[in-house]
């Protein structure tokens, strides 16, 4: 067995080891070693995600249903076609755009003003940096629930709380702009812990 | 070398043991997910789709079955709704389906059309008692696809009046086990104006309207089902809508939220069960299954809330319409099963309608006349007040894209609960509604 006579070389000497044959044999003995150890991996990884991916690329130029073995009538590019002029997909990807021009700002600045304060305090430091980034290590359905419960109308307690002030909620998970509201200000709360941690790091210099 | 056993041997023989044991039985799960086959892990391979109240008793009833059958049930949970079907159609037209399994009636066109289904109208299933006088009609007839029939229905689950007891007694209404007769929207909203004022909160009643759009589905198709037939036909690619019904249907839905003020325009489904639980509001439009939710419910002054369910009066047309929809037991299409199997199937399938008084507990109504009709369920209360709904229920229109849960109730409810909150006019609902469902009815259908 050729991993024996690996072992085994140490006790034979240095000559042993830079012979010809061993020194062909050794490297190619950990790529074989490197390959069998990654295999499971690959095929898995082949299987799993690259297949389907190909597949799928397949599967658009067809018109496949989940009720009918097989791929179906070859449609070209008229999958694409429904697709591009269809209006849900523009305004779902309007949408992805003005998430992200509503959120990226408001992640990148409130973080770093809360970590620029927490690092001046000098008593109960801990206790918020603890409150600024425990939100996000709350599971997203949790997170959901929670808030969906908290904006829900007439019952809920943001919703109440306006009332407090002699104030009308807007309709938060009924109307386009307390919708925006509403998961902006959840986006908000949940994630901001990340990037306060990054810039408390980097106010500590931690590289 | 010495002779005990090196880890790189060990392995290699446990693993050849392993594998020698997973190919042993030629019924293993491994074997028949290379070969195609049926896995045979018990004698009635069986799918649904209940958590919670429902799923609790489903369970009560297959131990029943079991006991009483002496056949083995393997049952697998999936969760509801768009990926329970495309899992139960794939595992079909890969010819691994499970022996029997739960469908939604307003799901079945697309399965049957796909002949993804064994019918169970053959001798087999007929001298097991599965025929059409044995059923609730509406169900029955849900159950036939081109002719034929593809699934055994085993419910009604409609949309319902709830009402608390007490408010309405206060406003006059009680007659009997239910409400005084009414007829028409006049009625109806007289109704609902006393109980707002025997109640004294903000509202005379409830609905789930925002980010529930199958409710609002299920509310307009009752209501415009007393004016117009279904609004797509021939398997859903012709568009059949009457839009004075419609824009009448929608000014009336409206209105409620509205000009009358009797219903938040708002709502969720927790602001539903909160307010209707606390005895704010006076009823709740709901589907039946809603009932285990205020069972056993105390207001926030002690005392019980003491509610009833009813179908809902004629509203725009001369006759009362239940929106509903049926759970059904079929057959998935598999070559590879046995005789024998099929034989345990269908006894599988008579024992769960003959348990189906525990399947009741739920709110649903039984469709197995036999059980419809037995003491044990006529002394279920408040199911047994409103059987008449099955009996005059609407479904989903006839479509592949059509049923519970689909996109297209996402899409179409959505521009309902617009209606409903007020911000789209009815005229306006009208047209968003058609070009919603046209994006449907355009739509290459998967079976022609």
């Amino acid at each position: 067995m050729s991993s024996t006579a690996t072992v085994a070389a140490p006790t034979a000497g240095v000559a042993t080891r830079t012979t010809p044959k061993e020194g062909r044999d050794a490297p190619s003995d950990q790529n074989r070693a490197g390959w069998l150890l990654s295999a499971p991996f690959i095929a898995l990884y082949l299987v799993f995600l690259i297949g389907p991916v190909l597949l799928g690329i397949v599967i658009s130029l067809f018109n496949t249903t989940t009720v009918t073995p097989g791929l179906g009538e070859f449609v070209g590019l008229s999958n694409y076609g429904d697709v591009l002029t269809n209006k849900d997909f523009w305004a779902s990807m309007w949408h992805s755009v003005l998430f992200t021009l509503l959120t990226t700002p408001l992640l990148v600045l409130l973080p770093l003003l809360f970590a620029i304060l927490a690092a001046r305090l000098v008593r109960g430091r801990w206790f918020f940096r603890l409150a600024f980034f425990a939100p996000y290590v709350v599971p997203s359905s949790a997170v959901c629930l929670i808030f969906a419960f908290m904006y829900t109308p007439e019952t809920g307690l943001i919703t109440n709380a306006f009332g407090w002030f002699g104030l009308t909620a807007p309709n938060f998970l009924g109307s386009t702009f307390g919708a925006w509201f509403a998961v902006v200000l959840l986006t908000l709360w949940w994630t901001f812990g990340f990037n306060f941690i990054l810039y408390t790091a980097a106010i500590q210099e931690i590289s | 070398m010495t002779v005990s056993m090196s880890r790189r041997t060990f392995l290699r023989a446990g693993g050849g043991l392993g594998l020698a044991g997973a190919l042993s039985a030629c019924s293993s799960p491994v074997v028949t997910s290379i070969t195609g086959g049926q896995p045979a892990t018990a004698d009635v391979i069986f799918w649904h789709l209940f958590g919670g109240g429902d799923g609790e008793n489903m369970a009560a009833m297959i131990s029943k079955v079991q006991k009483a059958t002496g056949k083995s049930v393997e049952s697998t949970l999936l969760s509801w709704g768009n990926p329970y079907y495309t899992k139960l159609a794939l595992s079909a037209s890969s010819g691994r389906p499970p022996d029997v399994a739960v469908a939604h009636l307003s799901r079945l066109p697309l399965l049957a059309q796909a002949d993804l289904l064994s019918p169970v109208d053959d001798d087999q299933f007929s001298a097991a008692g599965v025929t059409k006088d044995n059923f609730t009609p509406a169900a029955w007839a849900k159950s036939t696809v081109d002719g034929r029939v593809y699934a055994v229905p085993y419910d009604t689950h409609p949309f319902v009046w709830f009402y608390n007891t007490d408010i309405a007694e206060k406003a006059g209404l009680v007659e009997g086990d239910g409400l005084k007769p009414m007829k028409g929207k006049d009625d109806f909203v007289a109704a609902l104006k006393a109980m707002k004022e025997a109640g004294g909160g903000d509202y005379a009643a409830v609905m789930s309207i925002t980010a529930d759009p199958s409710t609002c589905w299920r509310f307009f198709t009752m209501v415009y089902g007393g004016l117009a037939g279904p609004i797509a036909t021939d398997d859903g690619t012709n568009l059949d809508i009457d839009k004075g019904a419609m824009e009448e249907t929608f000014a009336f839905m409206q209105s409620l939220t509205g000009d009358l003020g009797l219903m938040p325009g708002n709502a969720t489904s927790t602001t539903t069960s909160t307010l209707f639980s606390q005895g704010e509001v006076g009823s709740a439009f709901d589907g039946e299954w809603q009932i285990p939710t205020y069972r056993g419910v105390k207001l926030p002054n002690g005392k019980p809330l003491n509610f009833n369910v009813v179908p809902f009066p004629a509203l725009l047309g001369d006759e009362p319409v239940a929106y509903a929809d049926s759970h059904a037991l079929v057959v998935p299409r598999s070559d590879g099963r046995s005789p024998e199997r099929t034989a345990d199937a269908i006894g599988f399938i008579k024992g769960l309608l003959d348990e189906s008084a525990i399947w009741a507990g739920g709110g649903h109504i039984p469709a197995w006349l036999e059980v419809q009709k037995s003491p044990e369920f006529l002394k279920q209360d408040p199911q047994s007040n409103y059987i008449r709904a099955a009996f005059n229920a609407v479904y989903d229109p006839v479509g592949w894209y059509t049923g519970a849960g689909s996109d297209f109730q996402t899409a179409v409810g959505s521009v309902i609960s617009s209606v409903l909150s007020g911000a789209t006019s009815p005229k306006s609902g009208v047209s968003q509604l058609t070009s919603s469902l046209q994006n449907f009815s355009s739509a290459r259908p998967p079976v022609t």
